[in-house]
């Protein structure tokens, strides 16, 4: 029998419902539109509440992203006429008053998704307030240490205000930290310096997976897991893209390599440190399932390939003996096999945000590798025609696998 | 919210507020007690998109023999003296100097041979960095405290402080090139 909301209670609360817990993760798309199958309900009475919950969302974040911007850009052009006391007494008051309007609106009023965007203004405003401060004392703005603050003061607002979007900024500010460090640590650009930050970065996106495989096995913290396992594909898969370039790898260039490499010992150690606790994280994740007599099953595939994709890291920096061949060759492999595992990954796992990624990686590696090779070999014009006609029957071809790939998961899923 | 995540949530808030607090504390303590010192300059000029002009400068006692093959990330004190309208690097260490009296700068070897003291950035109004860039002299006053650190109080360009120099820059503009007469 046809269900219709205002009928029934529990109807009239599902669709909503099934919008909360797609958000948290409890359930996937599929499995919400099965659900609504199941009550003969319009069928899009789930994807509609999705979607018209993300574009709400997306429209509040772009919204208080730009009010930030032009909050920073109109003190910065009139920062000058602003005398330091009420410079400083402006930053002081703005960023708990921006706060406490983001907490009324997201949990007094009970308007979620304008209240999480205005916490993510007042949390950007705080970090560009750390940067007003030190230009009021004309300290150095590129210090490493105003970053580090930042995300320091927003990595536990994430977990309090309960906000994807905030835990994505705490990872790109955790990550633009580092490399600020990097960039200290660092005598000068002649010293390897791509090579090493693109490895270090592999590392780190390592560690982030890792972290977000331990975090899926607490309630506290399953909410988030899913975003540090897809930030960590992007920075592990993107930087392994970097590496596959021949010419980073070409003793012409004038890096230096292996055991000549002047890395200081900072570097060193913040290198082990992120290997170690991609490790701890994955064997924590494992030793908790293991305690919850849950099998170990594909953890064992993914803890071999992160410690693949470490060892990796660890011989290019380490161990390089400038050859320009092996390395290139080296890396395409493993972005190949990263390719292949994402989409056997999403596959198994039902997750198509994997499937879109090796999409994504697949298409940026024919791009690159077609010019790479043919830049030298054919005429530009040719070139780029050839690409064009390459990219739109690549694209075809991916379109029709991937609504293919989806079907077959969906239908999986109906006869499970 | 829960309860506990409320009293978190305040307690960030809190903690931020007092990193910012704190900030601005440490930058005052250095202005109000620390001692004031004129050091030569060779200014660079590059742009800040998002904070206006800035002038990158670095200074005469930055540099020397000295630190040559002093590791890099090294700290070092240097001990100041007066010597004519500047003050110039007497001496360093790898510790603050024992005399109770003594005025130093606190600095970090950032490249071979050379001193980052913290202080390498001025932020100026939009548009009047190449007044900098252009003074053949170019000091800055700066307080030093008695931990070593410091902050630039004013920038003076051929004897004149950086604000009275763009009101006067701004007045000959003005004069050189009048509005139009109907």
């Amino acid at each position: 029998m046809s269900q219709l909301p205002g009928n029934d209670p529990f109807i009239d609360r599902l669709p909503a419902e099934l919008q909360d817990w797609q958000d948290r993760g409890i359930i996937t798309a599929e499995q919400a539109s099965d659900i609504v199958a199941s009550y003969d309900l319009p069928p899009d009475l789930a994807q509609g509440q999705k979607s018209r919950g993300k574009l709400i969302t997306i429209l509040v974040v772009f919204g208080s992203l730009l009010v930030g911007l032009g909050i920073i850009l109109f003190i910065a052009a009139n920062w000058d006429a602003i005398p330091r006391a009420v410079r400083l007494a402006l930053i002081l008051a703005g960023i708990p008053g921006v706060y406490a309007t983001g907490y009324w609106l997201g949990y007094v009023r009970n308007f979620q998704r304008v209240g999480m965007a205005v916490l993510l203004l007042a949390a950007v405003l705080y970090g560009a307030g750390i940067h007003l401060v030190a230009q009021v004392y004309n300290s150095p703005v590129d210090d490493p240490k105003l970053v580090t603050l930042w995300f320091l003061g927003v990595l536990p607002l994430a977990y309090v205000s309960r906000s994807q979007v905030i835990v994505v900024l705490s990872q790109g500010l955790f990550l633009l930290a580092i490399g600020y460090w990097v960039f200290e640590w660092i005598d000068g650009p002649d010293e390897g310096l791509a090579i090493f930050g693109f490895a270090l970065y592999m590392t780190l996106g390592a560690l982030l997976y890792g972290l977000g495989k331990l975090q899926s096995r607490f309630d506290f913290t399953r909410d988030y897991a899913g975003s540090y396992e897809i930030v960590g594909i992007i920075v592990m898969m993107g930087a392994v893209f970097l590496l596959s370039f021949r010419e980073l790898h070409d003793p012409d260039f004038d890096w230096e390599f292996g055991v000549d490499l002047e890395v200081t010992t900072n570097l060193k150690v913040l290198f082990f440190l992120a290997g170690a606790g991609t490790v701890a994280s994955m064997a924590g994740a494992a030793v908790i399932r293991m305690k919850n007599d849950l099998p170990l099953s594909t953890l064992i595939y993914e803890a071999g390939a992160i410690a693949l994709s470490l060892v990796i890291a660890y011989l290019v920096v380490f161990a390089h003996s400038g050859n320009n061949a092996l390395y290139p060759i080296l890396f395409n492999l493993l972005l190949f096999a990263g390719i292949i595992g994402l989409v056997f990954a999403g596959y198994s796992w039902r997750r198509e945000a994997f499937i879109n990624l090796a999409l994504i990686f697949f298409g940026l590696d024919v791009f690159a590798r077609y010019f790479e090779f043919s830049w030298g070999l054919l005429d530009r014009s040719l070139v780029f025609i050839v690409a064009g006609l390459v990219l739109l029957g690549g694209g075809y071809l991916l379109e029709r696998g991937r609504s293919s790939m989806v079907d077959r998961m969906e239908t999986q899923g109906d006869e499970s | 919210m829960t309860p506990r995540l409320k009293i978190a949530f305040i307690v960030i808030v809190a903690v931020q507020v007092l990193v910012l607090i704190g900030f601005i504390a440490d930058r005052e303590y250095t202005l109000r007690t620390g001692t004031e010192v004129v050091l030569q300059t060779v200014p660079i000029d590059p742009r800040s998109l998002f904070q206006g002009d800035y002038v990158i400068l670095d200074y005469e006692i930055a540099t020397a023999e000295w630190y040559i093959d002093i590791p890099v990330g090294t700290t070092l004190y240097l001990s100041l003296t007066e010597a004519g309208d500047v003050w110039e690097a007497e001496s360093y260490g790898e510790s603050k100097p024992p005399e109770n009296d003594a005025v130093f700068i606190k600095g970090t070897v950032d490249r071979p041979g050379h001193l980052d003291f913290g202080i390498g950035t001025y932020f100026v109004p939009e548009g009047t960095g190449l007044l900098v860039e252009r003074t053949s002299d170019v000091k800055v006053i700066a307080s030093v405290d008695d931990r070593g650190k410091a902050v630039i109080k004013d920038v003076v360009l051929d004897g004149v402080p950086f604000n009275e120099a763009r009101k006067l820059k701004a007045e000959a503009e003005k004069e050189a090139d009048p509005p139009p007469q109907r």
